[in-house]
């Protein structure tokens, strides 16, 4: 029987390697028979080794059954898994929101806005150490996302370990292997995990704003621009941001719902987010606020265990006087009494 | 011919089908919503909690309304927190003053439209007939 003519070169390249490298570790000419008699014609020569140079295909060989992608680079959809579990990983801070149709000239006036808005939100300032922090406000986005790919990447992200797959040996451990996919398969989700809580959030249209690093002034100036909530993140007054009040961009806001937040790899619903924007002075002023905390209690607990020592010190010394009073006062009864007696 | 589509280029390699017929479709996906009639819609109110997945057809409603909608319709959305059970809420106002009660947990979006266009559809019919 001929060999078949439809098996793809890549198949019958890749055997051919296997058995010529089998045959160097092995008992060589039985194993070189064999090869003679099912590998593809060009590639075996009874008697001698294929010599791998030969085998080796070009850089820039391309396989018939798959041609190269029509699509853009950032389209494709392997490209957005990998872009979306890396921005997963490394952004602490995202907020999702529901847009509902909201049109191009719209989005447009929202990003605009929302620039605007981090503009104005000061830098930061120098650490005590000298070190100035890098201006995140730059690197503020709101994106659009793709719903159905992002949910499988934050199934990746939270179930998916590679160091875990060490053991295995022969196995790619990257975000679009096989491995990864039979493990997110496999995961059983619980409702209290994080992905159980993101699942939810991700149904419809979802746009994200993803902050690099988690800062609550830029947050709240998110939050004041994109969902303004009366007493504590008011909306610009229309004298100070009048772009803020264009129609197009208001009717661009009114299609914006707040639905969460995934703060350090959490679930925050609303509430959780506005707190987190609520911060103030951001992480310094938390462990500022710690400070003055321990600080107090500190000084609490020495004032309470003072008060009794100073308390017996205090009634002693009181007793002292008194009775060095009385002795006193005895004294000058009896020497009254001596004069009276003279 | 690659002048016209420059980012067909590496398809062109290797063409699979013919390029007139790779020209003729657009490379992004346009996913058809099924349209809604909502001319005769004058307010919308809900209330879901966005964590939890019986929200899913109330949500997606409010994605149904096209991009005019808040010059025609009056839209009203207030969130519930996490923790609360309270029922989501989807009540929608027509302009012969009908009131729906729509609960879109048991209903899903596809029963939430039919039920919508099905009044819709019978205001419609009247106002041709008015018209006409």
């Amino acid at each position: 029987m001929p060999p078949r003519l439809t098996c793809s070169a890549r198949s019958s390249v890749g055997r051919a390697l296997q058995r010529t490298t089998a045959s160097s570790t092995g008992v060589p000419t039985l194993i070189i028979q064999n090869a003679a008699k099912t590998a593809s014609r060009q590639y075996a020569t009874a008697g001698s080794p294929v010599p791998l140079a030969a085998l080796r295909l070009p850089d820039d060989y391309i396989p018939p059954t798959q041609p190269p992608s029509a699509r853009r680079p950032e389209q494709r959809k392997a490209q957005l898994l990998r872009a979306y579990t890396a921005m997963l990983r490394s952004t602490p801070l995202m907020l999702f929101f529901q847009h509902n149709n909201l049109t191009a000239v719209e989005w447009a006036a929202v990003r605009r806005e929302l620039r605007a808005a981090l503009a104005e939100v000061p830098p930061p300032v120098a650490g005590p150490d000298g070190s100035v922090p890098v201006d995140i406000s730059s690197s503020i986005e709101f994106q659009v996302l793709r719903t159905r790919i992002f949910n499988v990447a934050c199934k990746i992200v939270d179930y998916f370990k590679p160091e875990d797959q060490a053991e295995k040996s022969n196995t790619y451990t990257h975000d679009l292997s096989k491995t990864a996919y039979e493990s997110i398969r496999e995961a059983t989700v619980d409702e209290s995990s994080t992905y159980g809580q993101i699942n939810p959030l991700i149904i419809g249209p979802i746009a994200a704003v993803t902050f690099p690093s988690v800062s609550p002034a830029h947050l709240a100036a998110v939050l004041r621009t994109l969902s303004p909530s009366s007493p504590a993140f008011p909306a610009p007054t229309r004298r100070k941001n009048p772009g803020y009040h264009d129609p197009i961009a208001q009717s661009g806001f009114q299609k914006l719902i707040l639905v969460g937040g995934r703060i350090e790899g959490k679930a925050f619903d609303n509430d959780g987010v506005k707190w987190v924007g609520g911060i103030t002075g951001g992480l310094d002023g938390l462990r500022a606020q710690l400070v003055s905390l321990l600080q107090n209690a500190g000084l609490g607990l020495t004032t309470a265990l003072e008060g009794h020592s100073k308390g017996l010190w205090l009634a002693l010394e009181g007793r002292r006087t008194q009775l060095e009073e009385e002795s006193n006062g005895g004294k000058k009864e009896v020497d009254a009494e001596k004069e009276t007696n003279v | 011919m690659s002048s016209e589509n420059p980012g067909l280029q590496s398809s062109l390699i290797f063409p699979i089908c013919p390029p007139d017929k790779t020209n003729a479709q657009p490379l992004t996906t346009q996913v058809d919503l099924p349209t809604m009639i909502t001319r005769f819609i004058t307010e919308v109110n809900t209330r879901f909690n966005p964590f939890s997945m019986r929200s899913r057809a109330t949500r997606l409603f409010l994605s149904y309304l096209p991009p005019n909608a808040r010059t025609q319709m009056q839209v009203n959305t207030t969130l519930i927190p996490r923790t609360s059970t309270e029922p989501n809420i989807l009540r929608i106002k027509f302009k012969d003053g009908r009131e729906m009660n729509l609960d879109g947990e048991t209903l899903g979006i596809k029963g939430i439209i039919e039920e919508v266009d099905r009044h819709s559809r019978a205001l419609q019919k009247q106002a041709d007939l008015t018209e006409g």
